[in-house]
């Protein structure tokens, strides 16, 4: 299969049809979001991330620096950031966009000062289209579900199966209104899935059992946004109030396991910049509010864990002809309580870069920052240059040292050490001493980007990152039976210790615009570590070897488009599980006759095969999208403790007026 | 996966095709009224009976053949009395592509493809256990799940008619855990329009 797929992507690229496409690692012009249901499937979209899930629907993103157990990438919506990270949780469907609606995004893996912000594990920013004059109202629908459904055979005792996940429905409206100046826009969004599979569902279900009911074991977020901006020639005005409520599953590590939770987010945001010749002063004020509450469940378990953090941020750009110097500060100022406990936390933060074209063919970069707290300090800086050697081939250097307070780790440990007594709630034992460093890491890297043809650009780049300190969480949980209920993890005694080790990363990527109507990608993505402490093999063992996705779009008509995707996964081996491995969960009590599934420690790699047609009526105002995903059938699992993704169908209708 | 991956390589030809011949894209606008027996035996059809269904679509011209989109009700009750009182109703929506060759005049063939989603509800749902003991936990009396369907239809339309028959066989499958086959047999008859201005601007 994948020696017939690379036949048919050299085939195609050896074909001398004309028009040029450029790639960037930094930044992706366009987006097909014809494949993608909700905005969390956008991190499968970019080639150096990887992502996994338990249910599906949520997911813990690794950027290359931190491993799926670190700080969550900083995500923008139109250049704000908004923070909905929770102990390294976070959930894209709080964002009150339409997937249809996002035309093209940009990230970075690097942790830098993005937009008047710490980007700690890099950064992801969703750029929405600017509202049309006049008045215009959008609305898109969603549903989808996976095969293998009991169907008429679930009254037969042998044959029964617990019901398969259902994604959706989604519900998405908005409306804007621009004048020439000026615009505002309203912006709602309702997200559910539920959670059906056998592999998660016999826990999360088995919190539904409340008052001698059983009630649905589902997801459902609510996210609501309303903006106004003024722009002119000089002026660059936004304000922002947006809000989201989860009720969700939250797959908490420190304790093997969902915890079932109501997660909520609020933001208020003013941003203003001014342009003056060659000068540029941006200002912005942000307050965040985030809190995780109890959310109906038989356990009595309950976060009760809530923060409001105030941001200020001030920064100043200076351009001339060859030169662009950027500097600034920000102070965040939180105030955090759970439980027992009340925390204050103040942290400046420092930064600058340098911009320098020392040649037409030469550039220089350079960037600086520095976060202050209390007690101790972080700094990082990067230096690259880039060199255009011919009028095809550019080569690109970098040096990078980076450091993080454990206060921006957004680990649980951190207010566990101010007094937060979730841990013992959940009967979760403490491993002392536990780590308060700095991670610190250093990294150097080569970037080629070859112009083959006029039509086809390919990429590589090497990376060698040293992690003199990683703060890891490790929680080898227990097998713990319970009768009539069946057989679920426990948690034991929680380490975080700080690891030292070696990883080289290498990423390829071949692209090629064939003409208007067809084009298509190829990415492959290694990863391996070198050396390291036992800790800090065993925690990147999560992390698949290699990655390889191929993409194919072709639109034959102005008003219909085909796309292909297909990802393959190498395996990966979650070693906090070991105790499981081999063991046989069953299904819910109720659902009889019983059902049965085996706990592996290792996911299986896979080929991921997903195809959608998109057909637009009345003039492109309605698109009409049928997606078949995983097309063959295999068994997609990111996760020891994950769904097996099988075979979906999505429908998406969106309207435009 | 050979073959999975040939018919998907084959799918996306003729999509690519369909750029070509764009020719009298929305000009006929067809509805199509049928019933249809199921003629297929295997396990699903040894233990439900079913009615005979009726199947309501429309079909489009579009660039090399026919978009089309449609719903069939068949109604399916327990033939082994070991299931109790399975009975269920399938509302069958889909859409799909097809290409029709001309065997003689006034006489075509049309192989296709349909996709869509098979909604089952369940007269009595079932309830686990079925004493109605302690935590009883009843199913949900409404399921839907992905089906496929592969359909040749052949059609006579005599003279300049608009009006015109058709007969056909349909092999549908639904996946489920246990997936459901059925092979159908249809008679029914079409009407063709020239489309409305109003309809071809929309599905333009």
């Amino acid at each position: 299969m994948i020696r017939l797929l690379l036949s048919i992507l050299v085939f195609l690229c050896c074909l001398p049809w004309q028009s040029t496409a450029q790639y960037s690692a930094e930044k992706r012009d366009s987006l097909n979001t014809s494949i993608l249901i909700n905005p969390n499937d956008l991190l499968h979209t970019i080639p150096e991330w990887d992502a996994v899930t338990t249910d599906g629907f949520t997911y813990r993103v690794n950027t290359g620096l931190y491993g799926f157990y670190g700080p969550q990438p900083t995500i923008y919506l139109d250049d704000i950031p908004i923070d909905f990270s929770f102990f390294n949780w976070q959930n894209l469907n709080m964002l009150p966009s339409s997937i249809e609606q996002i035309s093209r995004i940009s990230y970075s893996s690097e942790p830098r000062v993005y937009n008047q912000t710490l980007s700690r594990a890099g950064y992801l920013n969703l750029h929405t289209p600017r509202p049309d004059s006049g008045l215009s109202v959008y609305g898109s629908f969603t549903v989808g579900n996976q095969i293998e459904d009991p169907g008429p055979w679930s009254y037969d005792s042998s044959k029964v199966t617990p019901n398969i996940d259902r994604r959706g429905p989604h519900y998405f409206s908005g409306f804007a209104y621009r004048s020439s100046g000026w615009y505002a826009r309203g912006q709602f969004s309702l997200r559910q899935h539920q959670p059906t599979n056998l592999n998660n569902h016999h826990r999360i279900g088995n919190y539904s059992y409340v008052d001698n009911v059983w009630h649905a074991v589902k997801t459902t977020v609510t996210n609501g946004l309303a903006e106004i901006g003024y722009q002119s020639d000089r002026w660059n005005i936004r304000a922002r109030g947006l809000s989201s409520n989860n009720e969700e599953y939250v797959f908490f590590q420190p304790f093997g396991r969902e915890v079932p939770s109501l997660t909520g987010y609020r933001q208020l945001a003013v941003q203003a910049a001014r342009e003056s010749g060659p000068w540029k002063v941006s200002g912005r004020y942000l307050a965040h509010r985030k809190f995780m509450d109890y959310r109906l469940n038989n356990k009595g378990y309950d976060f009760d864990w809530q923060q409001l953090s105030h941001h200020f941020s001030l920064s100043s750009r200076y351009r001339q002809h060859n030169m662009r110097f950027r500097s600034g500060a920000s102070l965040e100022i939180s105030d955090t309580r759970g439980l027992q406990m009340e925390s204050q936390q103040v942290v400046a933060t420092l930064f600058g870069s340098l911009h320098a074209r020392l040649h037409a063919r030469h550039t220089l970069d350079a960037d600086l920052n520095v976060d202050i707290a209390a007690r101790e300090t972080a700094a990082s800086f990067s230096l690259s240059s880039r060199h255009q050697l011919t009028d095809g081939w550019t080569v690109e250097g970098d040096i990078d040292y980076d450091e993080l307070l454990y206060y921006r780790q957004q680990s649980s440990t951190y207010w566990y050490r101010h007094g937060y007594t979730l841990y013992s709630q959940l009967g979760i034992g403490i491993d002392t001493p536990i780590s308060s460093q700095r991670n610190r890491a250093g990294s150097i890297q080569l970037t080629n980007r070859i112009r083959l043809a006029p039509s086809t650009s390919f990429h590589f780049k090497g990376q060698a990152l040293h992690h003199y300190a990683l703060n890891i969480p490790w929680q080898v949980v227990a097998l713990h039976e319970q009768q009539f209920q069946g057989l679920y993890t426990q948690p034991q005694d929680l380490e975080f210790t700080s690891e030292e080790g070696n990883r080289f990363n290498l990423r390829l990527g071949l692209s090629q615009q064939l003409n208007s109507r067809l084009s298509h990608q190829f990415n492959v993505m290694m990863q391996y570590t070198l050396s390291g402490t036992n800790r800090y093999r065993s925690y990147w063992q999560q992390t698949p070897q290699n990655r390889m996705t191929y993409e194919f779009n072709i639109q034959p008509a102005s008003d219909l488009s085909f796309s292909l995707l297909t990802a393959y996964r190498s395996s990966s081996q979650w070693k906090e599980y070991q105790n499981l491995d081999g063991k046989r969960y069953r299904s819910l009590q109720p659902q009889y006759p019983l059902q049965y599934g085996t706990f592996r420690t290792r996911t299986p790699s896979f080929l991921k095969v997903d195809i959608t047609a998109k057909k637009w009526f009345w003039n492109q105002r309605l698109a009409t999208t049928f997606s078949v995903r995983n097309l063959l059938n295999t068994e997609v699992r990111y996760h020891t403790l994950g769904l097996d993704k099988a075979l979906q169908f999505v429908i998406k209708a969106s309207l435009t007026l | 996966m050979i073959k999975k991956v040939v018919i998907l390589g084959f799918f996306l030809f003729l999509a690519a095709r369909a750029g070509y011949t764009q020719e009298g894209s929305y000009e006929r606008f067809t509805v199509d009224a049928n019933s249809a027996v199921s003629v297929l035996q295997n396990a699903f059809t040894d233990n439900w009976e079913s009615s005979p269904s009726l199947h309501l679509g429309t079909r489009v011209t579009y660039h090399a053949g026919n978009l089309e989109a449609g719903l069939r009700y068949t109604d399916y009750n327990v033939a082994n009395p070991d299931y109790g009182e399975a009975d269920f109703s399938s509302y069958f929506i889909y859409i799909g592509w097809e290409y029709p060759f001309t065997l003689y005049r006034g006489l075509t063939l049309a192989p296709g493809l349909r996709f869509g989603n098979n909604f089952i509800s369940f007269d009595n749902p079932k309830v686990y256990p079925p004493t109605n003991g302690w935590a009883a936990y009843p199913f949900d009396p409404h399921e839907s799940e992905f089906a496929y369907e592969l359909i040749a239809r052949l059609e006579y339309s005599p003279g300049n008619s608009p009006w015109r028959i058709h007969s056909g066989f349909a092999y549908n499958r639904t996946l489920t855990y246990h997936p459901l086959s059925v092979g159908l047999i249809s008679f029914g008859i079409s009407r063709s329009f020239a489309t409305p201005s109003w309809l071809k601007n929309f599905l333009q």
